[in-house]
């Protein structure tokens, strides 16, 4: 079985404090910073918030331009895109159209054959 | 209006209730108060600092770190919901960019551009953190002082990260078992189990010292 904390042994502050290893730790205490960290810091955090800011009037302005200019973009193809399905739709109605008034022609043509071959005068006829 | 509220929390906040006190300087920081924002460094930049240094054993890194754990306090100020302990939740932000740091440093060799340890001269030792001057006479004691310490940091720094984290959490910054777990996202028992480990390590690596302590300076906190 591995072994466990002792949870329930004693206190875990007394735990602590009776331990040589915890003891031993306080020794080596923290390092400190400088005495001008903070200083640096708050400069720092300024000139963050300017980056921010020149930011928002620089780069931000062009990410929302570039936003808007997707929605134009993806609006105008969405446009165009249908003009251009209702163009073919049209067309594709328009020689089915052509094509059935050829076939009709086509059909005419053959009937005024059959009836040319058909109407040969009877005195013609050497069967009389 | 905002003025008003800010007021009436300061009234409400105890001097004596650290934390309370911390949620208004976040909400004058909000509110774009600088001189908050330099009270809250300064009362926290030890513990921060401190822990992040211990953390990597890299004075120059921990100081980025530590400034770049105050640059987000101070961007987060504006969204700050008070609904944990300022403590607790600023300690997170510092637990995401140390394990932040180890990661890249994994991920990339290094060079380290310090000369190695025993051409320094320096007998601050490999981690470079300044020591605290100590207060014994003959330079035989403080040579062994100082490599005492030196091996201390060193076993720190060869613990786990997170058990490496739990126990500056515990030692040096004295947050409770609930509060650690909360920074290590973890529960309270795993909390424990870490900690327990991470002593069974330090025992070992620190055994020499433990034995010829005996007992003796284990009333030194």
């Amino acid at each position: 079985m591995k072994a466990g904390p002792p949870y329930n042994s004693e206190p875990d502050a007394r735990l602590d404090e009776n331990d040589p290893v915890w003891n031993l730790l306080a020794r080596a205490p923290l390092p400190e910073p400088d005495a001008w960290f903070a200083a640096r810091t708050l400069a720092r955090c300024r000139n963050e918030e300017l980056g921010m800011e020149s930011g928002a009037t620089g780069l931000g302005r062009f990410f929302r331009w570039t936003r808007m200019g997707r929605w134009v973009f993806g609006g105008g193809l969405g446009v165009c895109l249908a003009a251009g399905l209702l163009v073919a739709q049209m067309n594709s109605q328009k020689a089915d159209d052509q094509k059935k008034v050829q076939e009709a022609f086509e059909i005419m043509a053959t009937m005024d054959n059959d009836t040319d071959s058909s109407s040969s005068p009877s005195w013609q006829d050497s069967s009389l | 209006m905002k003025k008003r509220i800010r007021d009436e929390r300061l009234t409400r906040a105890p001097m004596g209730d650290s934390d309370a006190h911390d949620k208004v300087l976040m909400v004058e920081i909000a509110g774009g108060d600088e001189r908050a924002l330099r009270e809250l460094i300064e009362k926290h930049q030890g513990a921060v600092y401190g822990t992040i240094a211990k953390m990597l054993g890299d004075p120059v890194e921990a100081q980025d770190l530590a400034q770049q754990v105050f640059v987000r306090v101070y961007r987060a100020a504006g969204s700050y919901r008070a609904t944990a302990q300022f403590k607790t939740w600023m300690f997170t932000i510092v637990r995401n960019l140390v394990f932040n740091e180890h990661r890249r440093r994994s991920r990339a060799t290094l060079v380290s551009l310090h000369p190695p340890e025993n051409e320094t001269g320096h007998p601050g030792g490999s981690s470079g953190i300044d020591l605290p001057d100590l207060a014994i006479k003959t330079p035989g004691e403080v040579m062994l002082q100082r490599e005492m310490l030196r091996k201390v940091d060193e076993a720190i720094l060869a613990l786990p990260e997170q058990q490496r984290l739990a126990i500056v959490l515990r030692r040096y910054d004295e947050f409770s078992y609930e509060q650690i777990a909360e920074i290590l996202k973890t529960s309270v028992p795993a909390t424990k189990s870490l900690l327990f480990r991470a002593r069974e390590t330090l025992r070992v690596a620190l055994q020499d010292y433990l034995d010829s302590e005996g007992g003796k300076g284990c009333d030194r906190k």
